[in-house]
């Protein structure tokens, strides 16, 4: 016991010159990015994913831009919204970060989407896909780099309404779930298709099996089930879809089947359809370079969200650089993320100035077993997919 | 009918992999009035080295005898290095102890095997489905009941029949007379921790096929395991049982007609059963 009393004055001493050593560091004009990310629980892997993406574009820049030294300030959001508000707060007042990367969830955007708006700090959505985000709610201090939940899943309606007429949704029941199915329902109606079933399963649900039981009741009828899990239930609907043998065909957006889990679900993916803006076996000179050195960096392969982060950290990267680490005019900084090349790996890449929306090709896409592993097959490329709603009005 | 068959195996299988999952937070809970918040975590232990043990050796029941071994031994060491000091300590200390191993075992789960999201084929005997009376019905999930079902009959029986049963009922009907008697408690709570992460362990293992293996994995069960024990009435395992059924039974209604809502059957169940009973199904008024 006695030696627990002694140590304690010493943990004390280096706790405060950590403390001491972070607040000097502070005063010497460091670039401060705040990420409001999930690490843990269903929505973890995405935002280490991201993490590891901007980690590699803040090396390639040699850890500066402008002279100024580049720092992340990252917190769990526990993908929980007021969690989330929080840690907003904390970051842009007590931290007084210059940028914010983030949100994992599309109700976690939504919920801090009014005080990004008035702190006046940049928040870049480094992947929630909430339409709202980039429409009606759209502010000219938030862009995104990922996607819009419109984005992915109106192309694949149209592409399912090539293939099937009738279809099941199956979509987590929270506010992505619900934009994504309205959106591939509008898709696939407007080739022709019906969707004659509907399923909200609860966010975090593990075990899909009655869902199964639900359809199956109604498989002569389908053609098609489209679903959106997100997170750590994808792995357990993916495996557990093939083990129920269920016939119609397994769609949804690419996160669904994604790179990362072909680990956990082998053989149960293959043929499952997908909607993309990302696939890692892209045979482009900028991809291939890419993923070397993610590979490199990581020793592992990176999928949709690792490019994310990364564009996300290089748009933040090259806007700082061409306005030489001034960042007090808030419409010159805009304007900068507008302007530079982010040359990001996934090709196409330009940030819509009317709403801050990436503008990007979505590629449907087939998973298919190749010798050495898994990849998502290109089956049709829409070029430069665009948001064509019209209700965001930009007001700063 | 094939519908309604199906739905019933669903139902029986998930109520009868929670009881084996709460078999050992009750025991502990009513034996030692000790809450160990890290309980979930002997499960995630037990699918992780059962996981690794099945994959070195191509066999499953290597892997889940690696897995009840494996973390019957994590259990007894955190028993013996950290529950032994706070029983005395209350509530508080518990909560918060237990607490901060669930992190300590997520991280070192993280460091050994990865973040990533690991699974595990079904064994090929058990892979098979097939139809029964118009309804498609997956041999895991009968091997999964019908597991779960000896299980929990050989711990009813041990603890109504074997003299170990014995000492443990009379020890968590009143712990000051059973330890006059000459008994000693201590050391019957440390072997009653290791079963329970043993079967724990188990539980973690066999649910690989189904929902997978990842660090945090028992954080999503313990919240479970906590409804049943407090449902079932603190320390009662028969009342763990019927909890559990009850849930398996709710959450499967719930899934069928309000799915967006259906982790809200469990608490909705939990509500009126203690409204009803505030001691739980068959807990004593302490």
């Amino acid at each position: 016991m006695n030696v627990t009393r002694f140590q304690i004055p010493h943990r004390m001493v280096a706790i405060s010159a950590i403390v001491m050593s972070s607040l000097t560091a502070h005063a010497a004009e460091d670039l401060r990015i705040g990420t409001v990310l999930s690490f843990s629980q269903v929505m973890g892997i995405y935002g280490n994913a991201i993490m590891d993406g901007m980690r590699l574009a803040v090396e390639e820049a040699g850890g500066q831009v402008a002279g100024r030294k580049i720092v992340f300030v990252s917190e769990d959001d526990k993908n929980d919204p007021k969690v989330a508000l929080q840690l907003v707060r904390r970051l842009v007042k007590d931290e007084k970060v210059d940028f914010l990367v983030g949100p994992v969830g599309s109700h976690i955007v939504q919920a801090i989407r009014e005080d990004v708006h008035r702190s006046k700090t940049f928040l870049l959505v480094a992947n929630a896909g909430n339409d709202e985000v980039t429409r009606e709610l759209c502010s000219p201090y938030i862009i995104r780099t990922s996607f819009s939940n419109w984005q992915w899943n109106y192309p694949l309606g149209e592409y399912a309404g090539s293939t099937g007429k009738r279809a099941a949704v199956v979509a987590s029941n929270f506010v992505a779930g619900k934009q994504m199915a309205a959106a591939f329902r509008a898709g696939f109606e407007s080739k022709g298709g019906k969707v004659v079933e509907e399923v909200w399963p609860a966010m975090g649900t593990a075990d899909f099996s009655n869902v199964f039981t639900g359809l199956r009741a109604k498989e002569s009828e389908l053609d098609i089930v489209w679903s959106f899990i997100p997170g750590s239930g994808t792995v357990n609907y993916v495996n557990q879809y093939a083990q129920a043998k269920l016939k119609p065909i397994n769609m949804g957006p690419q996160s669904n089947a994604d790179d990362y889990f072909f680990g956990a679900m082998q053989d149960n993916a293959v043929g499952v359809i997908g909607s993309g803006h990302y696939v890692v076996s892209m045979d482009t000179p900028r991809n291939r370079a890419f993923v070397a050195s993610f590979q490199k960096k990581y020793r592992r392969m990176p999928a949709a969200v690792d490019v994310q982060g990364y564009d996300s950290a290089r748009i933040i990267i090259e806007a700082v650089k061409k306005l030489n680490g001034q960042l007090s005019d808030k419409k010159a900084v805009r304007q900068a993320m507008l302007d530079v090349n982010v040359d990001s790996p996934r090709g196409y890449f330009k940030i819509d100035p009317s709403n801050g929306n990436v503008i990007q090709n979505i590629y449907i896409t087939k998973v298919v077993k190749k010798v050495g592993g898994y990849s998502h097959e290109i089956l049709r490329t829409l070029e430069k997919v665009k948001d064509p709603d019209q209700s965001c009005k930009l007001e700063w | 009918m094939g519908i309604f068959l199906e739905y019933t195996v669903n139902a029986v299988q998930t109520g009868l992999l929670l009881f084996i999952i709460s078999s050992g937070l009750t025991l502990s809970f009513g034996l030692m009035r000790v809450i160990n918040m890290a309980h979930g975590s002997f499960y995630m232990v037990g699918a992780f080295l059962g996981l690794q043990i099945a994959l070195i050796s191509g066999s499953f029941l290597l892997g889940l005898a690696g897995a009840a071994i494996g973390s019957a031994l994590t259990g007894l060491l955190a028993e013996k290095v950290l529950f032994q000091r706070i029983y005395a300590r209350g509530p508080f200390a518990q909560v918060l102890v237990s607490f901060g191993l669930i992190f300590v075992f997520d991280e070192l789960v993280r460091i050994l095997w990865g973040g990533e999201i690991r699974s595990m084929p079904r064994p090929t005997l058990l892979s098979d489905s097939f139809e029964f009376a118009g309804a498609h019905l997956e041999a895991y999930r009968l091997f999964l009941i019908a597991f779960g079902g000896v299980l929990s009959g050989l711990l009813l029986w041990s603890l109504v029949r074997t003299p170990f049963g014995m000492m443990v009922r009379a020890a968590v009907d009143d712990r000051e007379s059973a330890e006059l008697l000459g008994m000693d408690v201590r050391r019957l709570f440390s072997f009653v921790f290791l079963l329970g992460s043993g079967v724990a362990g188990m539980a973690g293992f066999v649910a690989i096929p189904l929902v997978n293996a990842f660090p945090g994995m028992g954080d999503e069960v313990l919240i479970s395991a906590l409804v049943v024990v407090v449902m079932g009435g603190l320390g009662s395992v028969l009342g763990s049982l019927v909890a559990s059924m009850l849930i398996g039974l709710a959450l499967t209604l719930g899934q069928i007609f309000v799915a967006g809502y259906a982790p809200v059957a469990m608490y909705l169940v939990l509500a009126i059963v203690l409204l009803v009973s505030p001691n739980g199904l068959l807990g004593k008024a302490e």
